[in-house]
C-alpha cells in the first residue's frame, strides 16, 4: 500500500516506541492539567469574584447626570413677578451620534467637530464663538454631555436649523431655561443675577443617591446665583436636581446600549423644582426709586415699611441689566461691567458706605434728650464753632443763625454750629450709643448677600473737641448706608422703634398653592420719652413744611405731612478736592409712618437741592395714586 | 500528479474529531471577531470577511498537505527553514515598525508576520533532525544540534524583538526532545538551566531597584541577562498591578474586568460592555484578547466550552502522535500540538490576568492571517500523519 512506502526511518525498537508512547500521553496530561487550572482560574474570577468586577464595570462606564429643578421665581408683596424663568433653545452636538470607526479617539472628534460647526456657521449664517480650547475643555470635562455651541438660539437661527435638520444628524435643539427678569435693570440690586453654575466642585448630593459613585457626577444647564436675592437664597430657589445615569465608552462618550435601559431606569431620580419667594419689594414703588435715583451720578433709594422692616424699594444707580447675565455674558461685556468706575454691580443702597452728614443729627438729638438736656436748650450761632486754637468749623450758612436757637429750629435749619454745641455738651459715649441703638455701625441683618456695616469710630478715637464737633455734624470717620439711614428715618417715625429690614416674607415650597409667611421680626423698643419723640418728629416735620426748611423742596403736598431730614456731607479726595454726598430722608405719613424713605446722592450740589427734589418725586409717586386723601 | 479519486480517499481518512474541532473553533473566532470590531452604530465586516478569506485560504493549505506526505515535507524541510530564516532576516532590515517593534513584511500590499511561518518551519526541522536513526540519545551532542536549530529563529524573533513569539520555542523544542527520548539526565540538566535562567532575570528586574541603582546601572544589569526596559516594565506591571492603570496595565486589567464581569452565562454575544465602549481596545481586542471578549459576552459557560474544544484538539493531536507510523511524525504531530498549547494557555492565562502581556495569539481564533495559515499548516501536517498512521487493533 502507498502508505507503507517511502519510509527510511521506521521504529528502530518496539519498546522504545512504547516508551515514546508513554512520554507522549505525560505531555498530554500536563496540558490538560494545565488547561484545567485555567478552568478553575476562570471560575473564580468569572463566579467567584464576579460582582466586585461588575462593580469595576460599572465604575467605568457609568456617569450620573444631574439635571437642576426649574428654579424657584420670586414675586413681589402683590404677586407681580420679579423674576421667573424663560424657555430657550441651544443648538448643541451630540457627542454619541458621531461615528467613529476604530478606537474612539479625541483628535477624530475634534476634527468632525469642527466641521460641523463650520457647516452650521454657513448654513445658519452666524457667527459661533466656540473656540479650541472650549472643545478641548469640554472633551476633558464634560465629555458625557452634548456640546452647546449656540446659547439662546433666536428665532432666525432656529427656523433655519429646523429647515436643515436632516443635514445635520449629529446637531440637537435642547431646552434650556433662562433667568428672565421683567423689570429689567429697576430691581438689578435687589434679584442680582445668576451665572453658569459648575457644582462639579463641590459635590452636595453626596448622600441621595445610590449606585455608581467612584466617578465624577456631571450637571446639565446648573444656574447659579452670584448677587442679591439670587444668591443669598440660592440653595432654596434652586431646588434638588434629579439624576440619570447614562453609559459611557472609553473616550468618556455617551452610548446607548440597547439592553441596558432597565439597569439605568433603576438609578433615575427625578428633580424637585425650587421654592418660590416673595418679597416685601412693591414693584411699583421699586420703580419709582429706581426713577428718582436714575440721573448722572451715583445715587441710591430704600423704602421700607418702618411697622414691619419690610423693604419696599431698594434702588442703586448706575444699574445693570440682570438679563444680560442670564444667557450667559460674553467676555467682553463682563469685563466692561466689572472694569467700569462706576461700579454698577456694587449695591448702593445696602453696601455702599457714605458719610452722614447732617442726618446724623438727629441722632446727636436723640442722645441729647435721652440724656436729659431739654430740647429749650439754645446755643448761638455766630457763622462759626470754634474749636479752639483759632480753629473753627463753619456752619453753612456763613452769616449765621443767630441766637436763641432752640432745639427744633436747630434741627429744620440743620445749623452746624448748634449741633456741634450740643454734641459737646452730651459726650460722644451718650452718641455712640444712641447710633449703635438704631442700628448704625453695625448690620442690621438684612436677609442677602450685601450689607455694608457703615462706620462708628470708637469712643477713645473721637477725644478732641474738634474730633467731636466733626462727629456730631455726621462727618469725619463715621459713615452709614442708604439702608441704615432709612431704619433712622423709621425710628423717629414711629417714635423710637427700630425695625430690623428684610426682603423676604414668604416661601411657596414646591407643591404648595400659597406662600408661607414668614413673620416680621418685632421691633425693638428704645423707650424714648415723649419729650425725645415730639421733638425729633416736630424739628423733622419743619425741615419740609417750615418756610425755612432745608428740606422744603420735598413737600409735595398740603395733605401728607412728613417728617425729613437733609445732609451733605464732605467728603475728601486729598489735593483740596471735596466731593459732597447729598442725603434726604423722610418718613410719611407724619403721624402714623407707613414709609421711611433715604436717597444718597454722589457729588452733590446739597442735600436739600439735589436729594430734595428726587424725594419729591419719589414719596409723591408713592402718595399719587391712592395715599393722599387718606 | 492529481489523482482525485486518491486525495479524496485520503482526506476521508482524516480525524474527523479534530476537524469538528478545527472548524468550530474557527467559526467562534469569526463571530467574536466581528463582535470585537464592532463599535455601535458601525458595521466593520471588514476585518472579519478578511479573515473569512484567511480561512479559506489556510483551509486549502491544510488540504494540500493532508494530501502530500508528511515525509516529503521533511525532506525539504531544509528549504523552508532556509526560506523563513532569510525572511526573519529580511524583517530585521526592511520591516515594517508597528508600536516600536519590526514584525511585519510588506508583501505586495499584504503584511506578513514571518515569525509565525518559521514555528512550523523549525517544528519541521526539528523533527527532521531528531527522527534520524543514527542519533543517540544519551549523549549531549544532538541535543546542543536541537538547541542550535531553535536558536536560530529565537535569536532572530527576538531581536525583533517578540519575546513572548521567540519564547514559544524553548518549551515545543523541550517536548520534542522529550518525546524523542532524550536521556532523563539531560532533560533534567535544561530544566534546571532554564530555571536558574529565569531566576537570574527576575533578579536582575527587582534586586538593582530595590537596592536604589540608578536608572542607568539598572538598565545595564537588564542587558547583562538579554532584557529590555520595556521587558522590565511590563513583568512590573504584571508584578504591581494599578501602579500604571493607562499604560501598560490597562488592557491586562480592562481583560480582567470583561471576563469577571461576564459571570456563568455571560452578557449576551455584541453586548459586552467592556467590548463595545472601547475599554478592551479594539486594536488588541480580535487579536490578542479576543478570548475576553468570549468570556465576557458568553461568560464562563462558553469560554469552558472554547478551551474544551482546545483539549479535544490536543488530545487528538497527542493520540496522532501516539499512533503515528514513525518517530518522524511523531516528533512533527508533538511539535505542533505543542506549540498549539503554549499559544492557548498563554494567551488564555495573559486575558486572565495570570502571565505578563505576551502578545500570543490564539490559534484559530485570533485575527491575523499568518498565525491562521501557520497553525493550519501544522494541523494539515498532523492529518497527514494521521491519515498514513499505523493501525492500532
Amino acid at each position: 500500500m502507498f502508505l507503507q512506502r517511502d519510509t527510511p526511518w521506521s521504529m528502530k525498537r518496539s519498546d522504545t516506541y512504547e516508551f515514546s508512547v508513554m512520554r507522549i500521553y505525560a505531555l498530554l496530561a500536563c496540558m490538560i492539567l494545565a488547561v484545567c487550572c485555567l478552568v478553575v482560574y476562570l471560575a473564580y474570577l468569572q463566579i467567584w469574584c464576579r460582582t466586585k468586577y461588575a462593580d469595576q464595570e460599572g465604575d467605568q462606564s457609568l456617569r450620573r447626570v444631574w439635571t437642576p429643578g426649574r428654579r424657584g421665581s420670586i414675586y413681589d408683596k402683590n404677586g407681580v413677578c420679579l423674576a421667573g424663568n424663560r424657555a430657550s433653545y441651544c443648538i448643541a452636538i451630540a457627542l454619541d451620534r458621531i461615528k467613529q470607526t476604530g478606537q474612539p479617539g479625541k483628535r477624530a472628534l475634534t476634527n468632525r467637530i469642527h466641521q460641523i460647526i463650520g457647516d452650521l456657521q454657513v448654513t445658519l449664517n452666524t457667527n459661533m464663538a466656540v473656540s479650541n480650547a472650549d472643545i478641548e475643555n469640554h472633551l476633558r470635562r464634560r465629555s458625557p454631555l452634548p456640546l452647546v455651541i449656540m446659547r439662546d438660539a433666536d428665532e432666525t437661527s432656529h427656523a433655519l436649523f429646523a429647515e436643515n435638520k436632516t443635514r445635520f444628524p449629529e446637531v440637537e435643539l435642547i431646552e434650556d431655561p433662562v433667568r428672565y427678569y421683567p423689570e429689567g435693570k429697576a430691581a438689578a440690586h435687589v434679584l442680582g443675577y445668576v451665572g453658569r453654575g459648575s457644582p462639579e466642585k463641590e459635590s452636595i448630593q453626596e448622600n441621595t443617591f445610590e449606585g455608581p459613585r467612584e466617578k465624577p457626577d456631571y450637571y446639565m444647564n446648573e444656574i447659579e446665583g452670584r448677587q442679591g436675592i439670587e444668591k443669598a437664597w440660592d440653595k432654596v430657589l434652586k431646588g434638588d436636581p434629579g439624576g440619570h445615569v447614562i453609559r459611557v465608552d472609553v473616550a468618556g462618550i455617551r452610548r446607548d446600549l440597547t439592553n441596558d435601559t432597565a439597569l439605568l431606569e433603576k438609578y433615575r431620580d427625578e428633580p424637585i423644582p425650587g421654592t418660590d419667594l416673595k418679597l416685601s419689594i412693591d414693584a411699583r414703588i421699586q420703580r419709582l426709586a429706581a426713577q428718582a435715583v436714575d440721573g448722572t451720578n451715583g445715587a441710591a433709594a430704600v423704602v421700607l415699611d418702618p411697622r414691619t422692616g419690610d423693604i419696599l424699594a431698594m434702588a442703586s444707580f448706575p444699574a445693570f441689566d440682570p438679563n444680560k447675565f442670564a444667557a450667559g455674558i460674553s467676555r467682553a461685556d463682563w469685563k466692561d461691567i466689572v472694569s467700569d468706575p462706576d461700579k454698577p454691580i456694587l449695591n448702593r443702597a445696602a453696601a455702599g458706605s457714605y458719610a452722614p452728614g447732617s442726618l446724623f443729627k438727629i441722632v446727636v438729638a436723640a442722645a441729647a434728650l435721652e440724656k436729659g438736656i431739654p430740647p429749650s436748650t439754645t446755643f448761638n450761632c455766630p457763622g462759626y464753632f470754634s474749636l479752639g486754637g483759632g480753629w473753627t468749623l463753619k456752619c453753612w450758612k456763613t452769616t449765621g443763625h443767630g441766637n436763641g436757637l432752640d432745639m427744633e429750629t436747630g434741627i429744620e435749619q440743620s445749623c452746624n454750629v448748634y449741633f456741634c454745641s450740643l454734641g459737646q455738651k452730651c459726650g460722644y459715649y451718650s452718641i455712640r450709643e444712641m447710633a449703635t441703638k438704631l442700628g448704625l455701625g453695625r448690620k442690621v441683618g438684612l436677609d442677602m448677600d450685601v450689607e455694608g456695616e457703615g462706620r462708628l469710630p470708637a469712643v477713645r478715637s473721637v477725644r478732641r473737641l474738634g474730633d467731636i464737633a466733626n462727629a456730631s455734624v455726621g462727618q469725619g470717620a463715621i459713615e452709614a448706608t442708604p439702608l441704615q439711614m432709612a431704619v433712622l428715618a423709621g425710628a423717629v417715625g414711629t417714635g423710637g422703634h427700630v425695625c430690623r429690614p428684610r426682603l423676604v416674607t414668604g416661601q411657596r415650597p414646591p407643591g404648595e398653592e400659597e406662600f408661607i409667611e414668614i413673620p416680621p421680626q418685632p421691633l425693638a423698643d428704645l423707650g424714648w420719652s415723649e419729650t425725645t419723640i415730639t421733638t425729633l418728629k416736630r424739628g423733622m416735620r419743619r425741615v419740609i413744611h417750615a418756610d425755612a426748611g432745608t428740606g422744603r423742596i420735598a413737600k409735595f403736598s398740603n395733605d401728607v405731612f412728613m417728617g425729613g431730614k437733609t445732609g451733605t456731607a464732605e467728603f475728601s479726595l486729598g489735593n483740596n478736592k471735596k466731593k459732597k454726598w447729598g442725603w434726604m430722608m423722610v418718613f410719611a405719613p407724619y403721624d402714623n409712618p407707613r414709609y421711611a424713605a433715604a436717597i444718597v446722592v454722589e457729588d452733590a450740589i446739597g442735600g436739600g437741592k439735589t436729594a430734595g427734589p428726587r424725594m419729591k418725586l419719589l414719596m409723591a409717586g408713592i402718595f399719587g395714586e391712592k395715599d393722599v386723601t387718606q | 500528479m492529481i489523482n482525485l479519486d486518491r486525495d479524496i480517499a485520503i482526506l476521508k481518512r482524516m480525524n474527523w474529531l479534530a476537524v469538528i474541532a478545527i472548524f468550530g473553533l474557527a467559526s467562534i473566532g469569526l463571530l467574536f471577531i466581528y463582535s470585537a470590531s464592532k463599535i455601535v452604530d458601525d458595521q466593520p465586516v471588514a476585518r472579519c470577511y478578511r479573515q473569512f478569506m484567511w480561512l479559506g485560504v489556510s483551509t486549502a493549505f491544510a488540504a494540500y498537505i493532508v494530501i502530500t506526505d508528511y515525509r516529503k515535507i521533511a525532506r525539504d524541510a531544509w528549504w523552508i527553514f532556509g526560506i523563513t530564516v532569510v525572511l526573519l532576516i529580511l524583517v530585521l532590515m526592511i520591516g515594517t515598525t508597528m508600536g516600536g517593534a519590526k514584525r511585519w513584511l510588506n508583501f505586495f500590499g499584504m503584511t506578513i508576520q514571518p515569525s509565525e511561518f518559521a514555528k512550523i518551519a523549525t517544528i519541521a526541522m526539528l523533527a527532521k533532525y531528531l527522527s534520524r536513526p543514527d542519533i543517540d540519545f544519551d549523549r549531549w551532542r544532538p541535543v546542543g544540534v536541537a538547541f542550535l536549530i531553535a536558536g536560530i529563529p529565537i535569536a532572530l524573533i527576538g531581536m525583533q524583538p517578540a519575546v513572548g513569539t521567540a519564547l514559544v520555542f524553548v518549551p515545543t523544542t523541550f517536548a520534542m526532545m522529550y518525546v524523542a527520548r532524550v536521556a532523563n539526565k539531560i532533560l533534567l540538566t535544561i530544566v534546571i538551566t532554564g530555571l536558574a535562567f529565569v531566576i537570574l532575570a527576575m533578579a536582575a528586574i527587582f534586586v538593582p531597584g530595590e537596592l536604589g541603582c540608578s536608572e542607568e546601572t539598572q538598565t545595564k544589569m537588564l542587558k547583562c541577562v538579554g532584557l529590555k526596559p520595556y521587558h522590565k516594565k511590563r513583568i512590573l506591571s504584571f508584578f504591581q498591578p494599578g501602579k500604571d492603570p493607562m499604560g501598560a496595565d490597562w488592557n491586562k486589567r480592562q481583560s480582567e474586568i470583561a471576563i469577571g464581569s461576564g459571570g456563568l452565562y455571560g452578557k449576551g454575544y455584541r453586548n459586552g460592555r467592556a467590548n463595545i465602549l472601547c475599554y478592551l481596545p479594539k486594536t488588541v481586542a480580535p487579536t490578542d484578547f479576543i478570548f475576553s471578549v468570549v468570556s465576557e459576552e458568553e461568560g464562563f459557560l462558553g469560554s469552558v466550552a472554547t478551551l474544551f474544544l482546545f483539549v479535544l484538539l490536543l488530545a487528538t493531536g497527542m493520540w496522532t502522535a501516539a499512533t503515528a507510523a514513525d518517530t518522524l511524525g511523531r516528533l512533527l504531530c508533538v511539535g505542533v500540538t505543542t506549540m498549539m498549547f503554549v499559544h492557548v494557555f498563554v494567551n488564555a492565562a495573559m486575558t486572565m490576568g495570570l502571565l505578563p502581556v505576551a502578545g500570543l495569539p490564539l490559534p484559530l481564533m485570533s485575527s491575523g492571517g499568518s498565525f491562521l495559515i501557520s497553525i493550519m499548516a501544522g494541523l494539515g501536517i498532523i492529518q497527514s500523519v494521521h491519515v498514513r498512521r499505523r493501525y492500532v487493533r
